[in-house]
């Protein structure tokens, strides 16, 4: 299994670059400039070869995560702060309690993966969360945050169609006596042409993930699932517009999005 | 003691001195008292203390927010006391607190401060000469203040030959350390790098055994001066050759967590040339202090094993009131 991981990152990262590509290709780029900022780290991962991805357990993911080589990791965060100060005798948790600025905290944790959330620490009781990473396996990730996602699925669905269309344009013809006809010239050309696209297609389908991602995840999502169903989501995140003091805190629990994205969502559910 | 002032307690015992706490009577302020000790009568016989004189000499003559103040000297029968402001603690015991945690902003405010202090004191021609995290004094205020003047003397004269056998080995400049008899400013901003360093690592970045020890931890840090970046450096009186080492970690490496511009004033400050050195004055101006995140306020630097709620309640007392005037306000 651990063999298997570098490819798939290999392969992710390629996927990536051609979403990236046609999207920038397709339509301007759409939402708040800084989202679009943020784009680049969607695409990236971090893993440490030299630590066996069966050695990272509960306590020392986040001695993991916090590395050098990692691009999700600002090394001016207070993690690397206590690091380079050598404190030793107390627990980071309770060194980061009483800093301000940029932590590094352990969200969620069910070996293979866990949930490192990005936060901003105004005080003691209050914290905002900027990101979240999962870790799965060895690999990081940054979870996409709902915009990202929605956009991404739609120009999935959109770029298919746009294809099409203009496919079809090149072989409708008008004429004043017949009206609107096809013709379709070099039929045995483009009918290799086709079936090429679609073996790309399949092998592309094919690529998304193997086998051992496909059932694994599916394990955890199904754990998650039952974990939190849905109505208990939506509870949570009718307490959160409640409580003004820690806002951001309970839907985070429930989605790795953004929470600006979840609370619309609240809103029109409750009317 | 003299009747103006009424000792509470034994505070600690120097080289050279007994330090005692001591409530000023007239003012009703708590203020330090360092008795020197007299010593043997032989020693005696000639007088007192070198380090008294000189510290009596120039501080009478200095007044900074960021210098400890001498409030009066007492010289009763046979012994000479000298009364300081009262400060809590110093950088030393802060550094040791694995209970503090230093933030940028607390490092630059104590960088400010330790450097307004000594270009003050540069600006009037005065040498430290033993600049360590134990002798920057920290009150329950905030504020840092330079103290310890046993060594320090007034710099500039151009034929007079002084002593490299100064400043404690672990903050000690190369030049000293390569036995220079005359120098500058350039050995205290030296070791203001190093207190730099040791409030960033809490541990100090170049403890030699030796002075040639010293010398190696020093070039493992930094790399070795080269005649192009140190031109001076063959014609000191013991100076040794020391075989470049092939890598150096690199400043950015071993201060993982300090922003770019805090490691280009350290840069500065460890420069082999003392000519090139920067000056207290040049650290002021660096980026390093008008980029954010900006000095923490004075009074929200930690103290070792306590509270801050303890200091409001203490600023009350004095009558300020803070906590009465957010009310009315």
């Amino acid at each position: 299994m651990v063999k298997n991981q570098p490819k798939y990152i290999k392969k992710k990262k390629e996927r990536c670059f051609q979403f990236e590509n046609y999207s920038g290709k397709m339509m301007p780029r759409m939402g708040p400039p800084s989202s679009s900022k943020q784009e680049p780290t969607m695409f990236m991962s971090f893993r440490n070869p030299q630590w066996p991805a069966n050695f990272i357990n509960r306590d020392n993911v986040l001695d993991y995560f916090c590395n050098q080589g990692n691009v999700f990791y600002e090394m001016n965060s207070c993690n690397q702060q206590i690091k380079m100060q050598n404190i030793t005798n107390r627990s980071v948790d309770e060194c980061l309690r009483n800093m301000q600025g940029i932590q590094y905290v352990l969200w969620y944790s069910q070996p293979p993966l866990y949930i490192v959330c990005k936060q901003r620490r105004n005080n003691a009781t209050n914290v905002s969360p900027i990101a979240y990473y999962y870790v799965i396996n060895g690999s990081v990730h940054q979870a996409p945050d709902m915009h990202t996602l929605v956009q991404s699925r739609l120009l999935g669905a959109l770029e298919p169609l746009r294809n099409a269309f203009g496919e079809v344009t090149n072989y409708s013809r008008y004429n004043t006596a017949k009206g609107y006809y096809w013709e379709f010239k070099n039929k045995p050309s483009m009918k290799k042409k086709e079936e090429e696209k679609k073996e790309e297609d399949e092998r592309k389908l094919e690529e998304r993930s193997t086998n051992f991602q496909k059932t694994r995840t599916l394990m955890l999502l199904n754990q998650l699932f039952t974990e939190m169903p849905a109505d208990e989501a939506l509870e949570k995140i009718d307490v959160e517009e409640e409580e003004d003091p820690k806002p951001e805190e309970a839907p985070s629990t429930t989605s790795a999005g953004e929470p600006k994205f979840a609370e619309p969502a609240a809103r029109a559910t409750t009317k | 003691m003299s009747k103006r002032y009424e000792t509470i307690r034994h505070l600690g015992e120097g080289q050279f001195a007994n330090v005692y706490m001591a409530k000023d009577l007239e003012t009703g302020e708590v203020v330090a008292i360092k008795k020197i000790k007299l010593g043997s009568r032989e020693e005696a016989k000639d007088g007192i203390n070198r380090t008294a004189i000189r510290e009596i000499k120039l501080l009478k003559e200095i007044h900074h927010d960021n210098i400890i103040t001498l409030r009066d000297v007492i010289g009763h029968r046979t012994s000479i006391q000298l009364v300081f402001d009262f400060m809590d603690t110093d950088l030393e015991h802060v550094v040791k607190d694995q209970s503090i945690i230093l933030s940028p902003s607390h490092i630059k405010n104590i960088t400010m401060q330790m450097l307004l202090g000594m270009e003050f004191l540069h600006t009037h021609w005065i040498l430290h000469r033993d600049l360590k995290p134990n002798n920057l004094l920290l009150n329950n205020m905030g504020r840092v203040k330079v103290t310890d003047f046993g060594l320090a003397r007034f710099f500039g004269s151009p034929n007079r030959n002084y002593t490299h056998q100064v400043v404690t080995r672990w903050y000690r400049a190369p030049e000293l350390l390569f036995g220079a008899r005359s120098y500058g400013v350039g050995i205290d901003i030296w070791s203001i790098g190093c207190i730099i360093a040791e409030l960033l690592l809490r541990n100090p970045i170049f403890p030699g055994d030796s002075d040639i020890d010293q010398l190696v931890k020093i070039f493992n840090v930094l790399g070795c001066p080269t005649d192009e970046s140190w031109p001076t450096m063959k014609t000191m009186n013991s100076y040794v050759n020391i075989k470049p080492q092939n890598e150096t970690p690199g400043l950015n490496f071993i201060f993982s967590a300090a922003p770019q511009d805090l490691i280009d004033l350290m840069t500065g400050m460890w420069v082999f040339d003392p000519v090139k050195r920067l000056t207290c004055t040049q650290s002021l101006q660096m980026e390093y202090f008008r980029a954010q995140p900006y000095c923490c306020l004075d009074e929200e630097l930690p103290l070792p094993n306590k509270k801050p709620a303890k200091r409001t309640r203490r600023l009350e007392e004095d009558g300020s009131h803070p906590a009465r005037r957010l009310i009315f306000d």
